[in-house]
């Protein structure tokens, strides 16, 4: 299992991209207004950190995953402890993407259609994909579904452009101020953050120089994207309804008519949804089996799968409606997010980095001695 | 090559779960809403009614065969809300309504003043429901009786409305989300494009383009800009693309038809005293002349410009006239001054966005028309005058 820099690069797009453009615009419109666009800009330059210290720390310990270094560096127990928590994380976020997918899904095509089709069907996809090849598989879908996820956002921007109202942007910053506007970065933030998974991945790298790079600029690419919908969605809404719809930019690609000729194009979101969520479940599927395998040192992490699957399955089964899942977000965003996607990742870093120093001094003594 | 019997197990049984979905519904399981009319009842109920088309009277009625038979019928029901009235008119409909395709609405004139806000939540929270709609208010009438009039040009008649509204220049279409936007925006107030039906001199009643419908803070209609009036607040809001005018000139003894394009509008804010305002509007467009009944040569430049600079002044003074009009007997802003206001100077907006309803009836407005008449037509002096007659 190998994958390039170019996968990669794709790789983190599109998983960032679908699910932040999709799902979190209503919370900084609602707090920052006309700014969401600061906000957004904000929340790229967070997530372009998190991210930056996330490659940093899996270059420490080239060729080696998340799960092998953080034992390494917290010791054994402690590193084991942490563990837990991200295999928490990565276990919930796995069910609860499902369940965000099949919600919109089924608002936006399939009313009469029971849920759990509708989430066995992508969970299928999802686990076929990382059955056959693992990483290698995920890498090559999204270096082709990734630039169908770029012309369907092209699409949507050049089709809404006569809905464009560049007033609805003004003022600029005078309506809000600093704290609304970094407050409403945060939930953006956490979902371009997710790309912290790419410590899952740098070890497969074909060459790891090119890690940097490339994941940096996927989220960096993926901010653009998602700053651009909110732009769409300020531009068509005005500062004051997107905060209350659910999914703003599906409402905004419903409200296209381009010449009362290109109408009805609901599907352009619904196709960003679809395939973006695809390439995120099954990366998180991936991270979480194989995590699990050396975890639990199980020569064969494909086995993994087995357990991994139907354990997600369930958990997207579980929220009672729509608000359960929202609460969840607000767990994620309060307490998931600044700990084990900001925290842990910056501790390990420091200590990994004093460690690595230490060790090659202690290594450097003996010879000069 | 062992896993091939697999490998086409699993592609059937792809096509046997991916071509059927629960939710499918074959197209004669549907009926097609095509315009919806809201009411107020005698006893305070909501009266829904819809106009959906009866497919199998489609190729009738194209032939020319049979006649008489309409290709659309209209069905109501009534209760205390919307989805309630709904449920009473789909007891008598055979098909799942399906209201992709519905472009019309009409509030009724009773409706609209007793209060719009309780129909609004369903147009955008229902998936099925289209943003895309424009929302009409009936006035003098009845919702019901706007879907009931038959219209010569279109097959439908609902889709009526929406062509003139397209035809006169309007923006069709955008009417429901202008709508919840300004309301949402604070110290605005909303207004809808207006219907009225009128019976002509040949005694057929047809549906008529009548103006715009402002309403307050409550949603609550208070009152009427006809035809041209509103035509000069969507030039304030640049949502216009033609207007074709006549204007008296006094100079000349006759009036002067211009057809204006090209729209373009100004509001420059400034705050004079304490709480005093001060809004500068500035309108501007492209005019075409297409009817000249005064004796002026329009190719001498000098008649143009004299021609120009009247109108101007006369349009300045009818815009002014209506913004008076709107400030002084209604109290509502629908020119999003508050929103110039913010734009321009945002603090001062924060210190007044609160007492707006105060503060709009005393802003002191200038208005000042701009429409460069670019085209004479095909014609210099006017033909219907002699050689000695025509102004130099």
């Amino acid at each position: 299992m190998k994958i390039s820099g170019y996968q990669l690069f794709w790789m983190v797009f599109t998983m960032a991209f679908g699910m932040t453009a999709l799902f979190t615009i209503p919370w900084p419109v609602a707090l920052a207004k006309q700014d969401a666009w600061i906000s957004m800009i904000a929340a790229s330059l967070i997530s372009l950190f998190t991210t930056f210290v996330a490659v940093k720390l899996s270059l420490l310990y080239p060729g080696q995953s998340f799960v092998q270094y953080s034992q390494l560096i917290l010791g054994k127990w402690l590193g084991k402890t942490i563990l837990v928590s991200y295999f928490l994380m990565w276990l919930s976020m796995t069910g609860i993407i499902l369940r965000e997918y099949a919600d919109f899904v089924f608002l936006a095509l399939f009313s009469t259609t029971p849920l759990w089709t509708i989430i066995l069907i992508m969970l299928g996809a999802s686990v076929y994909v990382t059955y056959s090849g693992g990483v290698r598989s995920i890498g090559r879908c999204s270096e082709i579904i990734g630039p169908i996820c770029v012309i369907g956002s092209i699409l949507i921007i050049v089709f809404s452009v006569n809905d464009w109202d560049w007033l609805r942007l003004l003022p600029v910053y005078a309506n809000t101020g600093f704290v609304p506007i970094m407050k409403g970065s945060t939930l953006p933030a956490s979902f371009l953050g997710e790309s912290f998974m790419v410590v899952m991945f740098i070890p497969f790298m074909l060459k790891s120089n090119r890690a940097q790079i490339s994941s940096l600029l996927g989220v960096l690419f993926a901010s653009v994207a998602a700053l651009a919908m909110t732009l769409v969605v300020i531009l068509i809404f005005g500062p004051n309804i997107p905060a209350r719809l659910i999914y703003p930019l599906y409402s905004a690609v419903t409200y296209i008519s381009v010449m009362e000729f290109i109408q009805n194009v609901d599907v352009l979101a619904v196709l960003l949804w679809i395939i973006s969520i695809f390439i995120k479940l099954s990366l998180y599927l991936f991270i979480t089996s194989y995590g699990t395998a050396q975890f639990f040192h199980i020569k064969k992490w494909k086995n993994a799968i087995y357990l991994i699957a139907p354990m997600a399955f369930i958990i997207s089964l579980l929220p009672r409606n729509f608000n359960i899942e929202m609460s969840y977000t607000k767990f994620w965003l309060a307490v998931i997010y600044p700990i084990n996607i900001i925290g842990i990742p910056l501790l390990l870093w420091i200590v990994g980095t004093i460690r690595k120093k230490h060790m090659q001094n202690s290594e450097l003594t003996p010879t000069s001695q | 090559m062992k896993h091939r019997p697999t490998a086409i197990i699993l592609l059937l049984s792809c096509i046997v779960i991916t071509t059927g979905c629960w939710d499918r519904i074959e197209i004669s399981d549907r009926v097609f809403d095509l315009a919806a009319s809201a009411d107020l009842n005698e006893n305070g109920t909501t009266l829904i009614a819809a106009q959906f088309i009866a497919p199998s009277k489609i190729e009738q009625s194209s032939k020319g065969g049979a006649g008489g038979d309409k290709p659309y019928f209209i069905e109501s029901g009534s209760g205390k809300t919307p989805l309630e009235a709904i449920q009473r008119m789909r007891q008598k409909l055979s098909r799942i309504i399906t209201r992709g395709h519905r472009r019309n609405y009409y509030f009724g004139e009773k409706l609209a003043k007793h209060g719009v806000k309780d129909l609004l939540d369903a147009f955008t929270r229902d998936p099925g429901n289209r943003m895309r709609l424009d929302i009409w208010v009936v006035k003098g009438n009845t919702g019901l009786h706007a879907l009931q009039v038959p219209y010569p040009l279109e097959k439908i008649p609902s889709v009526a409305p929406l062509k003139i509204h397209k035809a006169v220049g309007g923006t069709a279409g955008t009417t429901y989300l202008d709508f919840i936007m300004t309301s949402s925006t604070e110290g605005e107030c909303p207004t809808l494009p207006v219907v009225d039906i009128v019976t002509g001199n040949t005694q057929t009643k047809t549906i008529r383009f009548y103006g715009r419908a402002i309403f307050n803070h409550d949603y609550k209609l208070v009152g009427y800009l006809n035809f041209v009036e509103g035509a000069y607040r969507q030039w304030i809001l640049k949502r216009i693309s033609y207007l074709d005018l006549v204007e008296y000139v006094p100079k000349a003894g006759g009036s002067v038809g211009v057809v204006v394009t090209k729209f373009g509008s100004k509001l420059k804010s400034s705050v004079t005293q304490e709480n005093k305002l001060k809004m500068e509007i500035e309108l501007s467009g492209l005019g075409h002349i297409v009817e000249n009944n005064t004796n002026l040569d329009l190719i001498e430049l000098k008649n143009l410009n004299l021609v120009q600079n009247s109108i101007n002044e006369k349009m300045s003074e009818h815009v002014l006239k209506m913004i008076t009009k709107v400030q002084k007997q209604y109290g509502t802003d629908v020119f999003g001054f508050i929103q110039a206001l913010n734009r321009q100077h945002p603090r001062e907006w924060s210190k007044l966005k609160g007492r707006w309803d105060q503060i709009f009836p005393n802003i002191e407005v200038t208005v000042k028309v701009n429409v460069n008449l670019k085209y004479i037509g095909l014609v210099g002096p006017p033909l219907q005058f002699k050689e000695s007659e025509v102004r130099k």
